[in-house]
């Protein structure tokens, strides 16, 4: 068979015969055509919501960005900054597909605990995160439902949804043999692919055994099943899809696997971490003022990336943005006033930014009050009322899982999404 | 009594009992009870799980049966071994705990006295929970002098610094020292290259880690004057030593105030410039965690750095700094109200908290069951501690009770066990990537390094957290079920360790062998050598006797692959076949 993108894009089932294993029906299937799917951006370090998300000129008790003034672009209000074109030119072309998330309340000010809180909910670290959770839903078939470029990843349950592709592009490394050929002192020669295939349908078989075989290994060995299926299916799609990583590149150059899988319908949900200029991070405890950089560099790869997926063809015959959610995100918020250092410490309230597919673009969700924590919000108008909701990363997640088809109340029982937000 | 002694006296040592019926298996009470998933029932039928909330007729809950059933003895020893010294058992020793399980107990503690072995595994398991082997520092080994012209020291540089806290909380346990040393020593680990960049000096010579001690005036506190902990836990200026004291709290009393959520949403932080500090003295929502933490961290300023990026800044000492803490923060050291002079009384107070030896035990039991601690622990946790106090705060002693516990030792649940005990349990756990390696190693003689980075240990260009380890930073609980990524690393690495020692001992038929003792590339299936060398791989390497089957199946693999390329090629495919078979993978 051949394995062109066009192949594998419009044949749903076209993987089906790539296993080794014998378990040809129903394996290694891509997504259903238009089935939905994420690019979760994560902006390490605590992003200030009030660079560019969320203009505060009429606070009174917080200080205003020199030359920073509040635009929009409908009913989307944002900070618009001269040093910051890209900015502009990106809420100008896809602010109608564009939702900013406020007030989002993640309850902690530690960075490793508030990854984890924004991701999951909880502090449970049993708990799988958005990403892996929706990856756990994709679908036994789908080859990598759960492609992590960089960043956190918090999995359980669904931990074999997960694929990791390494700092440094080890997944590839270790998949086309170079890990042991060019990274191993001293090097070592894999063994041919007919050697390997024998082992592997050796090992299948074992694994069956052993899964059904009692012994209290069952649960082990049919997960490893699982993995090794998985693993077949990656091998045969090395030559198609390049899963290298360089990490000297910008993130445009980083994203394309990511993009390539998502384009495949190999992926449900990838994720990649942004660090902005030199690697830095929003972690701004000093010169706050280096938000607007980093800002202005996640907003030109924005304009790249979404215009990438916009350009790309989906599977359900439109673009790829029709069929993805791009997810911008970081672990909290900052203070709203500087700091002695001329810098921002941790808040526990943050923002968040929706674009694509199912997504009530161009108008902001949620707000922020007097104080600068949550204002309520009705989840169904996305209107601050007192009547509302104060919103906390659970609300985030219930509104993610409802685009992905997945039963909020399932996980997160007790919280609403934001119904507003969904555009059908 | 211990429980392989009682399972010895009840037949399962040289004993022979009558075989229990199929879909059944052998308690320690001796008594055959129903297994989950192999009785009598239709393969997809679950075996009922009693409603333990429904009383009988008498108004008492029934009592419960046991919910798990322990591994056989070979298997429980591998697991002992793997966890303790991080190799598989020698076929000697798998002999004779088959043959007599109360073999086990010399066993053990010929681990237990194995400290360079043994303080390995305790770095791992420790490493876990304290996140210090990271990649990464607020500083590099590039902004040390002696150190930035070599781009192989950046791995080792990680590393020693990661692995101080964590290498003298071994060298502890290991030589069965208290444990409240860990916070009361006037003294520290450190290698060659440690000794090379910080203010300390070895009591050895060589690159190893030796005792060794800060010449710049820090407290004798143990590992909270160790400068691998204060790099891993940094602080801002503006956080000043908050972090750091959570960190304390998390890790030593196990009381992690960041699990507690924190909400700024009813309170006017806003009405002032200080209305952070001032909420933080007045308002009891803030209070309640900063009565506890600021206390802490106003001992901490000895280790305050005004610039976190400053290398002489950040690893010495600073003695003047000392009373900044109570200045800045506004509070009289304390320990949870106990009044403290410093770092040193702190450590002391922490160490006669009864919490401490509480916490000690959870992170052992944690660490060798594989999975989180939960509520229904708590009872076995407070035995665990009682054995820990008895036996002089000695962790060899808290070790050697965590491994008789029925949640070490569980290899399958009983019909007893509810639905969410077994969704919970993990009867096989997932062996971690530097058990992977150092078994592996130990086996072929194959060790994974490139650049000067120990492959199984980074994630910069290797494998620890796609083999299912944690980096400290992102990834901060080991994995606990076989994944995609887990199971080509494996792959990689044993095909490389087959090949490593086929080429060794059969292709040059170096002496001595490693592990084909007695083959050579003549002999063939059928030949009693060759059938004996897969029985005899599938026993050291699995723990299990192979059954007819299973040897042929291996055999058939041989067979295969022979006819397409050699005999070399093929004892390559048949070893790495085992060294990644479920039974290998899993402990």
């Amino acid at each position: 068979m051949d394995w062109t993108r066009r192949n594998l894009m419009t044949s749903a089932g076209a993987l089906g015969g790539l296993g080794l294993f014998g378990v040809q029906a129903g394996w290694a299937r891509p997504m259903s055509p238009g089935a939905r799917r994420f690019l979760f951006i994560y902006c390490f370090g605590g992003a200030d919501q009030t660079t560019v998300y969320m203009p505060t000129m009429d606070h009174t008790s917080i200080p205003d960005e020199p030359g920073a003034t509040a635009a929009s672009v409908g009913d989307l209000r944002y900070v618009d900054h001269e040093e910051r074109p890209s900015v502009r030119d990106f809420m100008e072309t896809y602010g109608d597909q564009t939702a900013f998330l406020h007030g989002i309340e993640v309850r902690s000010i530690s960075h490793e605990r508030c990854q984890q809180l924004v991701l999951t909910g909880t502090a449970d670290a049993q708990a799988d995160d958005w990403p892996t959770l929706l990856a756990g839903h994709a679908g036994v078939e789908v080859p990598m439902p759960g492609l992590v470029h960089s960043g956190p990843a918090f999995s359980s349950r669904y931990s074999q949804s997960v694929i990791r592709l390494g700092e440094t592009g080890q997944l590839n490394q270790l998949i086309d043999g170079t890990a042991l050929s060019e990274r191993s002192h001293p090097p070592v020669v894999p063994p041919p692919a007919d050697v390997s295939a024998l082992v592997d349908a050796h090992l299948a078989r074992r694994a069956t055994d052993l899964s059904t075989g009692g012994g209290g290994i069952e649960r082990f060995s049919s997960n490893y099943l699982e993995a090794l299926e998985r693993l077949d299916s990656l091998k045969s799609l090395s030559g198609e899809v390049d899963l290298s990583v360089d990490p000297e590149m910008d993130m445009t150059m980083q994203v394309q696997p990511l993009l390539d899988c998502l384009e495949l319908g190999l992926t449900r949900t990838a994720v990649i971490e942004f660090k902005g200029v030199n690697q830095e991070g929003f972690d701004t405890h000093a010169e706050n003022s280096r938000q607007s950089g980093h800002f202005e560099y996640l907003f030109s790869s924005l304009q790249q990336v979404v215009g990438e997926l916009e350009t790309r063809p989906g599977t359900a015959g439109g673009s790829l943005l029709d069929e993805t959610v791009v997810v911008v995100f970081s672990e909290m918020g900052r203070h709203p006033l500087l700091n002695v250092d001329q810098g921002k410490d941790h808040w526990t309230v943050t923002s968040a930014m929706l674009i694509g597919s199912g997504v009530a673009g161009g108008r902001s969700y949620g707000s922020y009050g007097e104080n600068f924590t949550g204002a309520p919000i009705v989840p169904s108008t996305g209107e601050v009322h007192d009547s509302g909701v104060n919103m906390v990363a659970s609300h985030l997640g219930a509104t993610l899982l409802a685009l992905g088809d997945v039963d909020p109340g399932t996980f997160l029982p007790g919280i609403e999404p934001i119904t507003a937000l969904l555009s059908d | 009594m211990r429980m392989w002694a009682a399972l010895t006296l009840l037949g399962c040592g040289s004993e022979p009992l009558v075989p229990c019926a199929a879909g059944t298996a052998r308690i320690a009470s001796g008594e055959c009870v129903p297994v989950r998933g192999t009785s009598d029932l239709a393969p997809d039928t679950a075996v009922p799980a009693p409603d333990t909330a429904v009383l009988d007729d008498t108004g008492v809950e029934p009592v419960r049966g046991p919910t798990t059933i322990p591994l056989a003895g070979p298997r429980l020893l591998r697991r002992i071994s793997l966890d303790l010294i991080g190799t598989l058992p020698e076929e000697s020793d798998l002999n004779a705990v088959e043959a007599d399980l109360a073999a086990l107990d010399p066993i053990i503690e010929r681990y237990l006295e194995d400290a360079p072995r043994l303080e390995s595994r305790l770095v791992a398991i420790l490493g876990e929970t304290w996140h210090t082997q990271v990649d990464a520092f607020l500083f590099q080994y590039l902004e040390y002098p002696s150190l930035r012209l070599d781009p192989a020291i950046e791995f080792p540089f990680e590393r020693s610094a990661g692995e101080e806290p964590l290498r003298l909380m071994a060298h502890i346990g290991a030589r069965d020292l208290p444990w409240t040393n860990i916070l009361t020593a006037n003294f520290t680990v450190a290698n060659e290259l440690l000794e090379s960049i910080w203010p300390l000096e070895r009591r050895g010579d060589g690159p190893a880690w030796t005792l060794a001690q800060y010449t710049d005036g820090r407290p004798a506190a143990g590992v909270l004057a160790t400068n691998g902990m204060w790099l891993r836990y940094y602080s801002s200026r503006t956080n000043q030593n908050r972090g750091r004291a959570a960190a304390i709290s998390r890790l030593l009393i196990c009381e992690d105030f960041l699990t507690r959520p924190v909400s700024f949403a009813d309170f006017p932080v806003l009405a002032d410039v200080d209305g952070t500090e001032k909420a933080i003295k007045e308002e009891p929502y803030c209070v309640g965690c900063h009565s506890a933490i600021d206390p802490i961290a106003a001992t901490l300023f000895g280790f305050w750095a005004i610039d976190t990026q400053n290398g002489t800044e950040t690893t010495w000492y600073h003695a003047e700094r000392e009373l900044m803490g109570p200045e800045i923060l506004q509070v009289e050291p304390h320990w949870f109200g106990i009044p403290v002079r410093g770092l040193a009384e702190l450590s002391h107070q922490i160490a006669a908290d009864p919490r401490f030896r509480s916490c000690t035990a959870q992170t052992m039991a944690r660490g060798l069951w594989r999975r989180p601690i939960e509520l229904a622990d708590f009872d076995v946790l407070a035995g665990l501690r009682q054995d820990f106090e008895a036996g002089d705060l000695r962790l060899r002693v808290l070790i050697h009770a965590v491994l008789q516990t029925e949640a070490y030792q569980a290899g399958q649940m009983t019909a007893e066990a509810t639905e969410e005990e077994v969704e919970q349990a993990r009867m096989a756990h997932l062996l971690m990537p530097d058990q992977l390696h150092s078994a592996v190693k130990e086996l072929t003689g194959f060790s994974w390094w490139y650049n000067g980075f120990d492959q199984m240990a980074n994630d910069t260009y290797g494998f620890r957290i796609m083999a299912g380890g944690v980096n400290g930073y992102h990834v901060t609980q080991p994995q606990a079920d076989p994944s995609v990524t887990h199971a080509i690393v494996v792959q990689r690495l044993a095909e490389a360790g087959a090949d490593a020692v086929v080429s060794h001992d059969l292709i040059h038929g170096a002496e001595p062998r490693r592990l084909f003792e007695g083959l050579s590339l003549e002999d063939r299936p059928g030949d009693a050598v060759f059938d004996g060398m897969l029985r005899t791989l599938s026993w050291r390497l699995l723990a299990r006797r192979p059954t007819e089957a299973q040897t042929e199946d291996l055999a058939d693999l041989w067979r295969d692959v022979e006819s397409a390329s050699d005999a070399a090629t093929a004892w390559t495919a048949v070893l790495s076949a085992l060294l990644r078979d479920p039974e290998f993978v899993s402990y």
